[in-house]
């Protein structure tokens, strides 16, 4: 059940009452109600470089977690070249971030999930999964300190051991609200 | 959330309803492949018109009505998406069987094991990136095993459009209920 507030007040007529709508009404029912807060749907892959990349990024508007037990899903897929080097993928929520090590030698499609709770106004638990071709990576966990008030990003990053660009490509990536 | 306009027509409450991450269609009917080695519906959904492509509403003073623009007309809420999830079981012998999973024209193709009596679990997203191209992945689990995910940026159905939404299983053999779908569900991603 969504805990949309109840409207007070008398509408004078239909413009002031659009207005209510769209501003109490409206407002009250997209902030409480689960589901897509964004998605970032343009491929993107590690650049040819050693460094951690940015592969996808999605802004948060301050207190999306405003309540314990509010929570968001990161899903991201994508695809991994075929060579040895060394393949990190990982998925953050402000400075929480889970860290899978993908399969070297696979040119193989890979999917990944982190869900994230809030807990208090600074704390979040979270964890997640991911799999690599048929390889299902072992899951992680985290704890989260940042504060929720504040402007936070969620993002996707993709880096290799070797100077190769698209080493970790995600093609796209999308944030729920569990609420 | 967020992002549909929620207008206030006859029925607010259909409209709020259709804009919430819900599930949108369901089935527990459990239905098997035939006793032939045709590719056979499992499960289907049929997606009403502009289901990852919301029309822009508005509000006529005048009239008291909801107009809404023409089919195909814009709105632009790239990255609507759904989620498609199945699960069933498939029977013990060397047969090859193949889960299909379909979003209009789009499809993934996966071979589950053979030789093993086990349940099998399948996902599929697909998301809205304009109002003819989606992207979309899929991810099966039979057993103990992960059979690879497949993604694809090639969907080109038009979301104006009515579509299907279905699971088909085939197998090399006439042999029936070598793949069973005991149940399927659409969920909205908005």
């Amino acid at each position: 059940m969504l805990p949309i507030p109840l409207i007070s007040g008398v509408p004078q007529d239909v413009a002031q009452m659009i207005n209510i709508l769209n501003t109490s009404l409206i407002q009250a029912i997209n902030s409480q109600a689960p589901g897509l807060v964004g998605a970032a749907l343009t491929s993107t892959g590690n650049g040819a470089d050693t460094t951690e990349d940015v592969l996808q990024t999605l802004s948060l508007t301050p207190n999306l977690l405003n309540v314990n037990g509010k929570g968001l899903r990161l899903k991201a897929f994508g695809n991994t070249a075929n060579n040895t080097d060394t393949k990190t993928l990982k998925l953050y929520h402000g400075t929480t971030v889970l860290s899978f090590t993908l399969n070297a030698s696979s040119g193989a499609n890979w999917y990944a999930e982190m869900s994230i709770f809030r807990t208090g106004a600074a704390t979040q638990v979270a964890a997640g999964i991911a799999m690599h071709g048929t390889t299902l990576i072992t899951p992680a966990a985290a704890s989260g300190t940042d504060t929720l008030s504040g402007q936070l990003t969620a993002k996707v990053t993709g880096q290799a051991s070797v100077a190769n660009a698209n080493d970790i490509v995600c093609t796209l990536a999308y944030l729920e609200i569990i609420q | 959330m967020g992002y549909n306009p929620i207008p206030y027509d006859q029925d607010p409450a259909q409209w709020i309803n259709s804009c919430i991450n819900c599930i949108a269609f369901s089935s527990v009917a459990a239905k098997g492949n035939g006793a032939d080695t045709t590719e056979d519906i499992l499960q289907t959904f049929t997606l009403p018109a502009n289901f990852l492509n919301w029309p822009t509403l508005q509000f006529n003073q005048a009239t008291g009505q909801v107009i809404g623009l023409p089919i195909g007309v814009v709105n632009s809420i790239a990255g609507t998406g759904l989620r498609m999830k199945a699960w069933g079981v498939t029977a013990n012998n060397a047969d090859t069987k193949t889960l299909k999973l379909y979003h209009g024209a789009l499809s993934f193709s996966f071979a589950l094991n053979t030789n093993t009596a086990a349940a099998w679990i399948a996902e599929m997203i697909v998301m809205r990136a304009s109002a003819t191209t989606q992207i979309a992945m899929a991810s099966v689990q039979h057993a103990t095993t992960l059979i690879a995910p497949q993604q694809s940026t090639s969907g080109s159905d038009t979301l104006a459009n009515s579509l299907v939404a279905k699971i088909t299983g085939q197998a090399s053999a006439s042999n029936a209920n070598d793949i069973v779908c005991n149940g399927a569900i659409v969920e909205l991603i908005t």
